[in-house]
């Protein structure tokens, strides 16, 4: 499997120029760059390039920022490379020849269903705010944001 | 009682043979002896159990009786239910009691069945063996060492322990086939829209979709006419007319054209595994069907395809967990970053983190365009396959999983190789058709599934092809061992 997807990712990442690596740039306005390898045997190289679509400790945090999701710091360097395999699988997908696909959302290509502008809820604030870990006089409470 | 399948049981229960509290006692009973073998519930609702029973009997002697009334059922704990607890396997809605149901169990009550519990499951669906539940892994009645599958792997378990006639489940990339498959069961993932998502906890929205667990294909089509329906409130429902499947379930395969998919027969595939779904797909040939090879060119590309999609859309889907409105909040936050950051994080588990951090990554900033939107381009692609093989065959068929039940851990350090499990049930849901699983045999004990999928709205066509062949093989009849 590992070899099957670094042979594709040969053939993607001529394809995709965009995004391809060779001209030793990471795309603009990137948050996690792509590591490009040393100088080598063009075959070597090109796989080195694949393997090290890294995630790192530094990407793990700005990722737990960006999903408000605390990561223990024991687990950052197995969460870092469970995310990296992943990666690597999902890299498969720059294989692909899309030129003039369009996106596909919804199977059957429906569009948004529209309804008439009246109200159907009723009003069962008390109900959901039961749910609440903390809720006053119709308010969901949380930490102090302004002093 | 519990050897009966749905169809005899609403026959046993019009013809006053026992009534729907002594068979949902039965039931219970078996439940409270026995589930501490297989862990498949979650929540046993047994005083609304024995009410609905009771009522359902009451209707049944008047003759007002709907198409479901006084049969035990269990949901899915990701269908929500009024004043229940739902926790979609997850300690983030350990508390989680809704105040509405999913309009899947307004449907079912509706049509008089009788909620024996809510059944354990993969945490927010993301599994494929069920051992990233909250509430501990559920155990294959066929095999306690080994997984039961996901991430409806308790509803599997419990209709093959015989601890429910049959289950609701949902499919996001195999999550009612594998399972069903694993237990040697018939599972049934119905075309995208076709089942409202309203009420269901959502991890991918645009490929969620509920299904039945059952032990035939004859229940399957008496579960999915209660289960089907269009719906205002769910706005990717799709509004097609309903149809009755159990009026096609005796139409024959003379001239079925069976499209089998070399892809599907790759490596990675158990040969004895594929010598039993080959056996299978010549049964068909003997009940009139034509079989043909055909070519799904981008197979290889739907597990990668998914995990760009599933990721994205449940990183999305989950933000709303943030420990503000209900569910899990952290002890003592210091301020509101703190109480999202550790709601989140000691609220999912490893999994589901996983996959928020991966949607995360491949929807950042600069990355949309390589990953997602490169994906639902493939996605497109994948479907094209389908649309292709459809002017020339009426059904595909090929395995559901790769191999038998797996043992507790083989997998679950290494969430590639978890994820390659579906990898033959993927594609369906990223095209959005429907998909089975119906037993095809066992191998080492363990059953193996035969996967049928038909184009959009063919749940009939698929439904009657599986009752037909569960007509000349047993297959389905088998039972796991130790199931008094």
């Amino acid at each position: 499997m590992n070899e099957l997807y670094q042979r594709q990712g040969f053939r993607a990442r001529r394809k995709y120029g965009n995004f391809s690596a060779l001209n030793h740039k990471s795309p603009r306005n990137t948050p996690f760059k792509r590591k490009t390898g040393p100088k080598r045997r063009f075959t070597q190289w090109v796989q080195a390039l694949i393997s090290e679509i890294k995630v790192d400790r530094s990407d793990i945090a700005k990722l737990a920022e960006l999903a408000r999701i605390e990561i223990a710091e024991t687990t950052v360097d197995e969460v870092a490379k469970s995310i990296t395999d992943v990666l690597a699988l999902v890299d498969q997908l720059q294989a692909a020849d899309t030129d003039g696909i369009a996106p596909m959302a919804h199977p059957l290509d429906a569009t948004q269903r529209l309804r008439a502008d009246v109200v159907t809820e009723t009003n069962r604030r008390e109900e959901f705010q039961a749910l609440a870990p903390a809720a006053e006089q119709g308010l969901f409470l949380v930490p102090k944001v302004i002093d | 009682m519990h050897n009966l399948t749905i169809a005899e049981l609403i026959h046993g229960l019009r013809n006053q043979e026992f009534s729907s509290v002594e068979l949902t006692r039965h039931y219970l009973d078996r439940i409270a002896r026995l589930d501490s073998r297989y862990n498949s519930y979650i929540t046993v609702t047994e005083d609304i159990a024995l009410a609905q029973a009771k009522a359902a009997d009451e209707r049944l002697a008047t003759g007002d009786a709907p198409a479901l009334c006084g049969v035990p059922i269990a949901h899915k704990d990701i269908f929500c239910t009024n004043g229940i607890r739902t926790s979609c396997g997850s300690k983030m809605l350990d508390n989680f009691i809704p105040p509405y149901d999913a309009t899947v169990v307004e449907n079912y009550r509706n049509a008089g069945a009788v909620m024996l519990g809510k059944v354990n499951m993969d945490e927010f669906a993301m599994g494929s063996s069920n051992e990233s539940s909250f509430y501990g892994p559920v155990k294959n009645p066929w095999n306690t060492n080994c997984v039961p599958g996901g991430s409806s792997g308790g509803s599997a378990a419990a209709v093959a322990a015989h601890l429910a006639p049959a289950a609701t489940a949902t499919d996001t990339g195999g999550s009612i086939r594998q399972p069903a498959s694993l237990c040697g069961l018939t599972g049934l993932k119905p075309t995208y829209g076709r089942v409202s998502r309203w009420g269901m906890i959502a991890f991918a929205s645009s490929l969620d979709q509920g299904g039945p667990i059952t032990r035939t294909a004859e229940d399957a089509a008496i579960m999915l006419n209660t289960m089907a329906s269009f719906d205002d409130k769910d706005s990717t429902c799709v509004d097609q007319p309903l149809e009755d499947y159990t009026a096609t379930l005796n139409d024959s395969l003379q001239g079925l054209r069976i499209g089998v998919p070399k892809e599907y027969f790759g490596e990675g595939l158990d040969p004895q595994t594929a010598e039993r779904v080959q056996a299978a797909i010549q049964e068909f040939e003997k009940l009139g069907a034509e079989v043909k090879e055909i070519s799904l060119p981008h197979t290889d590309l739907s597990v990668p395809a998914y995990y760009v999609i599933a990721p994205a859309e449940c990183s999305a889907n989950l933000s709303r967990f943030d420990g503000v409105r209900y569910g899990y909040r952290c002890e003592d936050p210091k301020d509101l970053n703190d109480l999202y950051k550790r709601s989140r994080g000691e609220g999912f588990g490893e999994e589901v983190k996983r996959r928020i951090l991966v949607g995360s990554y491949a929807l950042s900033a600069g990355y949309y365009d390589a990953y997602y939107r490169k994906a639902q381009q493939v996605r497109r692609l994948i479907k094209q396959d389908f649309v292709d093989a459809f002017n020339d065959v009426d059904v595909v068929m090929g395995p559901t999983a790769t191999s038998p039940a797996f043992e507790f851990g083989a997998k679950s350090s290494d969430p590639v190789a978890m994820y390659l499990e579906d990898i033959y049930t993927i594609a369906t849901n990223l095209a959005g058709l429907p998909g089975m699983s119906i037993p095809c045999g066992l191998v080492d004990g363990k059953p193996v599934g035969l996967q049928l999928i038909g184009n959009f709205f063919a749940e009939g066509k698929l439904l009657n092809a599986a009752h037909q062949f569960q007509q000349v093989t047993d297959h389905h009849q088998q039972t796991a061992p130790d199931i008094d």
